[in-house]
């Protein structure tokens, strides 16, 4: 009997394998994180993975043809909140219909990643599958929203956003930047409007004030004042906007952007630099960088003036520029710092909503409205006012960026607010595989879910999580010493995402050689990139910092802090979760199952479970559970948010 | 028959017996003076940071020159720093130093994508993001001509990543080496039992990685990766050797190699056994860091300069001793090598910090081996080594990095003057950027003639 179900079985994959590949397209994109700077994956729509020309779309199957056999799939008809609303009607319009929903675990592991960059512990996943409650889905947000790991996750997006670096900012700085203000701006759930107040007119000493390290890192280090603050008003349009300026702070838009960018083709030079004026109110001072660190002050008499022959840009020439805001126009008011009515300028406008609604969209969806993130074109994206002909509405889905938008100032600009709204969408819990006819086009329908790769830090988190080994990976750096002020100890961490910036490749190797290799930038002058390579593999099977954390016998020491927060000698050994499994008394099978929950978050198939066994032959689960481990490691799906 | 078709014709029936017809400059047309194909590899060694030309390739010593940077001349008539660089000195007739590099970009990242990718920095990121690093074009270039037994990827980087693949196949990415921790974080499996047994399990059960069901496209980074694991030339090549890398690195007077760990010996060092091993590398990119010396710009060549010129020339030793594909050829005469920055430093005086500053009115390189005719300097700087005063070339301006591009695609016999009008932006892409004050650009034609 048991013959017969499984060649049944195999009969029936291979026609839903036959039938995948006539019909339907996964196309897989990358993660986005916080990349100000998208490379060429994460940017220009570039979703077909390997496209050389936009006249090849390669053919994509179905993830798991047989995955849910049998298995009923419900598609939902009932909007969950303003972003069904939009898209279901948008869908009947176009005669496209939805996907099924994904299945509890399948949603459980993309909104952890999403939202956290990690999964859960085996221990939670069980909870999460007994869990008998119609509303468990929304609860497991609220949880993760309110979770540590929430604020590591969106702390690190900030850091990859504001481009933190310990290059610019010297290592003080960039800690202090990213986990004293960043986090707790995230911890707090600060509105981003604020922040962006905070750090555009922000002033002290960078390594007291760490929110002056913002506009340190804008700057850039060297260059004359224009430059400088060229570079500023590039990055704050840039990141807070999500229009890059920086063509037109060459340059003037016609001629060059004619055809890319209609708000920037009608904008001159001198408009960019009206807008960089806003901040020459702002001094950079310092007699030892490395020491002391940056004193940003405020100082009114130093106006912009084109007026130079040498450094990053060509020559400028147009005397005194006053400030004027480069959307509006609008200059400071009477007594206003100049400093402070650009944060006003650009948090009041729609577009510093638009930017980060598209932002958050991108990032839990994996299709942005636009991309890149730093192309917006103010004047193709409302609706209601659409571009004269040629040119047509820029986002994919121009009504739901509007409605987000709204949502979005209504909320106070809440981030965690915006995250909920999306993870509880019908439209976010969307299956990757479908059941329907299936084109590329449909994507920007969002139809279903698009599969995206992880990056490098979120394989080492998701691993670290996997394996429950909280081993610490740095013991060099920086962090405040709590309840102490500014003292600080040596900087240590265990997930990747943790950790503030790569730069210190040498303190970190055991991390930092893992996130090279799996693309990540430096946040400077090396962008990060999506492109694997053969060591990507290699660096799976074969490192230690995998080796050292699988099988039945790992173990791992924490040690004790006392009430000041100071590491004593005490300490404890704790067994890895895959360890526990290992020697518990459950069956076979039921350690098998629960393999696959922790490392995949899915339940084994028939097939799988068959071939295990096949394979395990007459040896206990403790012989081959160091084999499996790294079995399912290595598994592609590891390395995807599907 | 055009190139091109050739190359699929022999790709589809497999290219081993097609590859002395493609080696060397025979398989380019004569009448063509742009092509001129006399490499067969390339090592770039991009010195990020931007090297101070006139303490090196132009030297022009100053009142501010301590008298340990010495002073002597190389064959071509060159002012050398002996002092720092004395093995070099004496391999003068291995290189040539072009002098007459110009550029208008004096900020790292703007410059730097320059140098990785002969093209401008795009602010425009979706523009940029279309852009390849030399190597994965050159990769993309050079798949045609792989044999079925070249197990090692074509395109390697050590020191710093490149940028990608920009708008071409992700495999064409470079192939990244921490030559410090390569070999027992990524090859060896030593903690890795049996790791045959692993990797049955893994192709027997990962439904992603089957046979006719790849719908990540990832299944090739696990089935390179076997090979390259299970490939005695790959674990040869990949492996440092110890006696070797003690040429790379000067030595102290007791004996006792002058400095460990990674660095430019070690990289060059691994960068000949790849080549050597000829088993498909063609292209190896070095980042070569820490050369952004605003202070203490002596200090720093004090102890860098003799890494630099022990390596490059037990590098030049090595391959000039190395027997090339072509008979009659060296290692060295088959290889392309190239030293260049994102641009040079403030000439004349120190800063107050005793460094110098970015500076790209002028600055330098050097070429070796592949076809380059050595011993000769090409352009020339006023006293101080502040301004080009002779374009050393036919063409009436100076050099800039996008000639030097299309000069590193014309060695290796690819066309540098190709684009592509089907891009994803719709922008034509051309191989060789248009920089707006250079042009069209050219091949630094005195190099090879």
């Amino acid at each position: 009997m048991e013959d017969l179900l499984v060649r049944f079985y195999l009969i029936k994959s291979t026609v839903l394998l036959l039938l995948a590949l006539l019909i339907g397209s996964g196309r897989l994109v990358p993660a986005y994180a916080g990349d100000p700077h998208p490379n060429c994956m994460s940017g220009c729509d570039r979703a077909d993975r390997g496209k050389t020309t936009r006249g090849t779309v390669p053919k994509a199957t179905f993830l798991f043809p047989s995955r849910y056999q049998g298995m009923a799939l419900p598609v939902a008809d009932q909007p969950a909140n303003l972003i069904d609303r939009v898209l279901f009607e948008v869908q009947r319009e176009a005669g496209v219909e939805r996907t099924f929903r994904c299945d509890d675990l399948n949603f459980m592991r993309r909104v952890s990643l999403d939202l956290t960059g990690r999964i859960p512990n085996l221990k939670r996943i069980l909870a999460f599958l007994k869990d008998q409650d119609p509303d468990k889905r929304a609860r497991y947000v609220d949880e993760l929203l309110a979770s540590e790991a929430f604020v590591d996750r969106w702390t690190y997006w900030f850091n990859e956003l504001f481009e933190t670096t310990y290059k610019v900012q010297n290592t003080r700085g960039a800690v202090g930047f990213s986990t004293f203000y960043l986090r707790e701006a995230v911890a707090e759930n600060r509105s981003l409007a604020t922040m962006a107040t905070e750090l555009i007119t922000a002033r002290g000493n960078s390594y007291r004030a760490w929110s002056t390290n913002y506009l340190l890192r804008a700057g850039g280090l060297g260059g004359n004042l224009q430059d400088r603050v060229d570079n500023e008003a590039t990055h704050i349009t840039d990141v807070f906007l999500g229009t890059s300026t920086a063509c037109i702070s060459c340059h003037d838009g016609s001629g060059y952007l004619d055809d890319i960018n209609l708000f920037l083709s009608r904008q001159k030079r001198r408009n960019f630099w009206e807008t960089a004026a806003f901040l020459t109110a702002k001094q950079i001072t310092s007699d030892n960088p490395l020491l002391h660190g940056f004193d940003l002050t405020d100082r009114l008499d130093t106006p912009y003036i084109a007026d130079t022959v040498d450094g990053m840009r060509p020559p400028r020439e147009g005397g005194v520029i006053p400030p004027r805001f480069v959307l509006t126009g609008e200059e400071p008011g009477d007594g206003e710092h100049p400093a402070a009515a650009l944060a006003r300028m650009v948090t009041e406008d729609r577009m510093f909503a638009r930017n980060f609604v598209n932002r958050l969209w991108g990032h839990m969806t994996a299709v942005p409205f636009v991309s890149p993130y730093n192309e917006l074109d103010p004047a193709r994206l409302d609706p209601d006012q659409p571009p004269p002909s040629p040119w047509t509405l820029q986002a994919n889905q121009p009504r739901l960026m509007e409605a987000m938008t709204d949502f979005f100032i209504e909320s106070g600009h809440d981030l965690r607010a915006t995250l909920r709204l999306i993870a509880l969408s019908e439209t976010y819990q969307l299956s990757t595989d479908t059941v329907r006819d299936w084109r590329p086009e449909h994507r920007d329908l969002y139809v279903r879910r698009v599969v995206r790769e992880l990056t490098g830090e979120e394989v080492f988190d998701q691993f670290v999580v996997a394996t429950d080994v909280l081993r610490r990976v740095g013991a060099a750096g920086i962090e405040r010493v709590p309840g102490d002020g500014d003292s600080f100890t040596p900087l240590s961490f265990v997930f990747a995402h943790q950790f503030p910036d790569n730069y210190h490749g040498h303190m970190f190797y055991m991390l930092t050689q893992f996130l090279t290799v799996f693309g990540v930038g430096n946040r400077y002058d090396q962008p990060r990139f999506d492109a694997p390579a053969p060591s990507q593999a290699l660096l799976m099977m074969n490192d230690y910092v995998i080796q050292g954390r699988i099988g039945p016998y790992q173990t791992y020491i924490v040690w004790e802090r006392d009430e000041h927060g100071n590491i004593t000698n005490e300490y404890r050994e704790v067994i890895s979760q895959l360890t526990h499994l290992a020697h518990t008394a459950l069956s076979d099978r039921e350690k098998i199952r629960r393999t696959f929950l922790a490392i995949l978050m899915r339940e084994p198939t028939r097939l799988e479970m068959r071939k295990i066994e096949a394979l395990k032959g007459n040896q206990s689960f403790v012989d081959v559970a160091h084999t499996l481990h790294w079995t399912l490691i290595n598994y592609s799906e590891f390395r995807i948010n599907y | 028959m055009d190139r091109r078709t050739a190359l699929k014709i022999g790709a589809g029936l497999g290219l081993a017996g097609l590859r002395p017809l493609l080696a060397g400059k025979t398989r380019f047309d004569k009448r063509d003076p742009q092509l001129w194909g006399t490499a067969r590899n390339c090592v770039f060694i991009n010195t990020v940071g931007g090297m101070s030309h006139v303490d090196t390739f132009d030297y022009k010593p100053g009142p501010a020159t301590p008298n340990a940077m010495g002073q002597s001349r190389l064959s071509s008539g060159a002012l050398w720093p002996a002092g720092i660089m004395p093995d070099l000195a004496a391999r003068g007739d291995h290189f040539t130093l072009v002098r007459s590099l110009y550029g208008v970009e004096r900020n790292h990242q703007r410059a730097q994508f320059a140098v990785e990718t002969g093209h401008r920095f795009n602010p425009a990121a979706s523009l940029r993001a279309e852009v390849p690093s030399l190597g994965s074009l050159i990769s993309v270039e050079l798949a045609g001509q792989r044999g079925a037994d070249d197990v090692l990827p074509t395109f390697f980087a050590m020191g710093m990543r490149p940028p990608g693949t920009g708008m071409f196949p992700r495999q064409h990415n470079a192939y990244f080496l921490e030559v410090e921790n390569r070999f027992d974080r990524e090859f060896d499996a030593y903690l890795n039992g049996d790791i045959r047994t692993r990797l049955n399990w893994l192709w027997t059960l990962d439904p992603l990685k089957q046979e006719g069901h790849d719908p990540l496209g990832s299944r090739y980074l696990w089935s390179s990766a076997e090979a390259l694991m299970f490939d005695e030339r790959a674990r040869a090549a990949l492996t440092l050797d110890d006696e070797r890398q003690l040429r790379y690195l000067p030595q102290q007077e007791d004996g006792q190699p002058y400095v460990s760990g990674r660095g430019i010996g070690e990289w060059l060092a691994q960068a000949y056994q790849l080549l050597a091993a000829d088993s498909g590398t063609r292209f190896i990119h070095i980042g070569y860091q820490d050369w952004d010396r605003h202070s203490q710009v002596y200090g720093h060549l004090a102890y860098e300069g003799p890494l630099f010129d022990r390596a490059l020339a037990a590098f030049f030793d090595e391959m000039s001793e190395t027997p090339g594909v072509e008979a009659g050829k060296s290692l060295l005469d088959e290889t392309l090598v190239v030293v260049v920055g994102e641009f040079g430093r403030t000439p004349g005086a120190l800063n107050r910090l005793q460094g110098r500053d970015h500076f790209s009115d002028a600055f330098s390189a050097l070429f070796a081996g592949g076809g380059v005719q050595g011993g000769r300097i090409i352009g020339a700087t006023d006293a101080v080594g502040g301004a080009v005063i002779d374009n050393g070339w036919s063409h009436d301006r100076p050099i800039g990095l996008v000639d030097l591009s299309a000069t590193v695609f014309s060695a290796l016999g690819i066309d540098y003057r190709r684009s592509l009008a089907d891009t994803p932006s719709g922008r034509t892409f051309y191989y060789v950027g248009r920089d707006s004050w250079a042009g069209t650009p050219h091949v630094i034609d005195p190099l090879f003639s």
